[in-house]
């Protein structure tokens, strides 16, 4: 997994590459909940993102979760098509409909 | 054709006459205890099967008034309408005119007559007001149950629910749920899936390498439930499996599980033969069960579980519940019971009796033949004809407790009737006993208990004032002792008036004025003819009718009737009757030429009669055996036979009815089976025979009649005591 990241004032854009799997959620979790602590709109752009399974999707949702609860946004951006199929999978798009901006599908016309 | 029918006709009405008994036990046991589900539930099935046949038969009359009793009982298990002592009589008053309606429809094939037509009219009128309580709620509670089962189906357009709870350790084991998820979508099509992550804790705590996915599925797919089980096997461990099936899947399973053979007892195993559990489900239900029942000490039951575990729906438990209670009852039926014509067993005990006589042909000839091993193999073959005797008397015979229950509800009846308070305390119910005696003894049974409540409790205010209980209580027990059956009937009531019963009798002449007479004399006049001492006549006894009826019929079956009464305390009917009446095992003696046989289990010992011991005994007519005066009976001049110069006698001492005798014979021939052949009817007046058997060697041997020799040498001996004491 690799992380880079883009910060202004309001907000952060955390864009994630390459494999997003078990063997990296311990990082992926940190890094995510220092990101949403610190910033009051996160972005995390997942376009480049190849291998995604259930524990990585756990902590995004995670993220999530989080963010609702502390009244800050968090949004995921660009999903590639593997977490596109996992979302599809679990009917998890509703869970972060509001926030995907940009899908490789048609995810919601009145977004 | 024709023929056929008869016979299961017959069946019926012993099968309808059977679950009438029983219908009447359950009620008794409800009028003390009308919680009592199990009972109701016996008493319904009762008039259900009785429906039910009946109708088979087109006895129209009775299915139609059973109809009205098995709606009310149905209402009653429902728990729309409460048992009370009312109802409990009207259902007893319904058996017996339920029995009325087979017994003239089904037996005499004619028309009820105008007093039963008014009592079923009355029947059916009082049970109306059962069967319209509240129809209303009635209604309600049907619609209800409706729309419960509907939302018992769970989901709508026939879909699988699975529920999934992955355990935490799913990752670190090396899966993911995706890929079962992905291959449960290769069954079948997932409608929809819900995903949560409900046990997932705060931030902080939460372990991003452990499992926190559950799953709701709508899964529609043809396959079966354990085809979709297996889908998670691999998971089995770390998750929670609970897979419902669609309701089309509810009814299918419920057909199953009603067409499954008999045989399958268990609840798990039917629910799992039927596909509607799988293995492992069951498997974690025990292991929850038993751990639960180690935690709380109380074992709850695997179909709550299952149900509470959302691994079968209750409807399907239900059914396989009920399955298995009919499969039970079926088991219990086919283990208990072989119904057989009695004229088969009949037959079979002939034979036997046939088989017993060659037999000791045989033998007889083996030991003249001198051929030791002929003579063992005979022996052995001996040993088997006595086992084979023995299981076929056996199977002839049956519980005295049937008769006794039976008598419950004639308590019952004659007590209120009376206006007594009576209870009836049953013991020995399984005292054994042939069944042609059973039925033979009923009447006299009756008869007795009905003498003692009538005569024998007093009317609840004097027995209070006499400081007992106001309660009267008969016993009526029942036990084996030394070959013969003791039936006691007991009541704690006010005993027999002795001063009164021997007025009486000197009033009727059957006793001189100035004779001196003991108590047991006094109290068996009252089995004499034309004897009552009631002052009030009641239409249930005491019309002078009985007693003696009551004798004569005990006396017919080779019986013995006594009794004991002391006043204020209660008076002891006892009758002693001999436990079969085709074979027994007997002792051979000689006397003279001819050979008698005394039913062994009567002997005690055998004693010899020395020389110098005969002269004095024959002066006496008893001899000093340790102590204890032993009467004797010499058979020579019992049966008048030639005198014999025989140079030892013996003596077998024999004992009935609590006394002991001793038969002064010629020679000891020991045991023999001896199938007893009736005498011919002109032999009949003969005392102290009681029948014949046919020898090995083809002779004849008479069966002596130890019980009335026993009772006629104690009447002498009670006559003459000064006689005796003299010659003490």
């Amino acid at each position: 997994m690799n992380m880079s990241l883009e910060t202004n004032a309001q907000k952060s854009v955390a864009k994630l590459e390459g494999d997003l799997t078990i063997y990296s959620v311990i990082e992926l979790k940190s890094a995510l909940l220092d990101l949403i602590s610190s910033s009051t709109e996160t972005e995390i752009n997942l376009a480049d993102v190849l291998e995604f399974d259930s524990a990585a999707l756990q902590v995004l949702a995670l993220a999530k979760r989080t963010a609702n609860a502390t009244g800050k946004t968090m949004r995921i951006s660009a999903p590639s098509s593997s977490v596109v199929n996992l979302l599809e999978l679990y009917d998890l798009v509703g869970f972060f409909g509001d926030s995907l901006l940009i899908s490789t599908r048609d995810v919601d016309p009145l977004e | 054709m024709s023929f056929d029918l008869e016979q299961v006709v017959y069946t019926f009405i012993e099968e309808a006459r059977e679950l009438l008994d029983s219908m009447e036990a359950s009620l008794l046991i409800l009028e003390d205890n009308p919680a009592d589900s199990e009972n109701i539930d016996a008493v319904f099935r009762a008039a259900h099967t009785i429906k039910g046949s009946a109708g088979l038969f087109g006895l129209n009359e009775v299915v139609g008034f059973t109809h009205v009793v098995e709606d009310v009982l149905d209402r009653v298990r429902a728990g729309k309408i409460s048992i009370n002592n009312e109802l409990i009589a009207l259902l007893l008053e319904s058996g017996d005119h339920i029995n009325e309606l087979i017994d003239v429809f089904a037996v005499k094939k004619t028309q009820l007559n105008a007093a039963a037509e008014q009592r079923e009219a009355d029947l059916l009128h009082s049970f109306n007001q059962y069967r319209t309580v509240h129809p209303e709620m009635v209604a309600v509670r049907d619609t209800t149950r409706k729309v419960d089962v509907c939302s018992e189906g769970g989901v709508a357009y026939n879909l699988w629910h699975i529920s999934l709870r992955f355990g935490t350790e799913v990752f670190r084991n090396g899966m993911d749920p995706m890929s079962f998820i992905k291959y449960l979508a290769t069954l079948g099509n997932i409608v929809s899936i819900s995903t949560s992550f409900e046990g997932m804790p705060e931030p902080g705590s939460m372990d991003p390498e452990a499992c926190y996915y559950s799953f709701e599925i709508q899964f529609d797919s043809s396959a079966e439930k354990q085809v979709i089980a297996d889908v998670f096997r691999f998971v089995n461990e770390d998750c929670a499996v609970h897979i419902l099936p669609p309701h089309s899947k509810l009814v299918e399973y419920v057909d199953l599980i009603k067409s499954l053979p008999a045989d399958n007892g268990r609840l798990g195993e039917i629910l799992v033969a039927a596909g509607a559990l799988t293995q492992h489900e069951l498997d974690q239900s025990l292991e929850l069960q038993r751990s639960a029942a180690e935690q709380s000490g109380s074992a709850s039951l695997l179909g709550d579980i299952l149900v509470a575990q959302r691994s079968v729906e209750p409807a399907i438990v239900e059914a396989a519940l009920n399955k298995q209670a009919k499969s039970k009852e079926q088991k219990s039926k086919e283990n208990f019971y072989l119904r057989v014509q009695a004229d088969k067993l009949d037959s079979l005990i002939n034979l036997i009796g046939e088989l017993v006589i060659a037999g000791a042909g045989a033998s007889l000839l083996a030991r003249q033949s001198n051929n030791a091993s002929l003579y063992e193999a005979n022996s052995i073959v001996s040993d088997l004809i006595e086992e084979i005797r023995d299981s076929a008397l056996r199977l002839r015979m049956v519980p005295i407790g049937e008769t006794f229950n039976r008598f419950q509800r004639v308590v019952r009846d004659v007590s209120q009737e009376l206006g007594k308070d009576i209870q009836l305390k049953i013991s020995g119910a399984d005292t054994e006993v042939d069944k042609t005696l059973v039925e033979k003894i009923a009447d006299p049974l009756v008869h007795l208990l009905r003498n003692s409540m009538d005569h024998g409790i007093e009317m609840p205010e004097r027995r209070m004032a006499l400081g007992k209980p106001a309660a009267g209580t008969l016993t009526l027990n029942a036990y084996h002792d030394s070959g013969s059956i003791v039936i006691e009937i007991g009541d704690d009531g006010g005993g027999l008036n002795r001063d009164r019963i021997l007025a009486k009798a000197i009033e009727r002449g059957l006793v001189s004025s100035g004779a001196s007479l003991n108590d047991q004399e006094i109290f068996k006049l009252i089995f004499e003819p034309g004897f009552s001492t009631a002052e009030t006549i009641t239409n249930l006894s005491g019309r002078g009718v009985g007693m003696d009826v009551v004798k004569r019929n005990i006396l017919s079956l080779r019986g013995t009737i006594d009794l004991d009464s002391e006043a204020g305390l209660g008076t002891r009917v006892r009758i002693r009757l001999p436990l079969t009446l085709a074979i027994i095992d007997g002792f051979l003696v000689g006397v003279g030429r001819g050979s008698y046989v005394v039913p062994l289990e009567l002997v005690r010992e055998c004693i010899e009669l020395s020389e110098k011991e005969r002269t004095l005994a024959r002066e006496r007519n008893y001899i000093n055996l340790r102590g204890e005066v032993l009467p004797l009976i010499f058979l020579r001049d019992h049966f008048d036979l030639p005198d014999h110069s025989g140079r030892r006698e013996n003596v077998v001492v024999v004992r009935s009815a609590g006394r002991s005798a001793g038969l002064v014979v010629d020679d000891l021939q020991g045991e023999f089976q001896t199938v007893i052949k009736p005498l011919g009817k002109l032999f009949t007046g003969l005392r102290g025979i009681s029948g014949s058997t046919i020898l090995g060697n083809g002779t004849v041997a008479l069966i002596l009649d130890i019980p009335a020799m026993v009772q006629q040498i104690v009447q002498t001996e009670s006559r003459a005591p000064a006689r005796l004491h003299a010659a003490r």
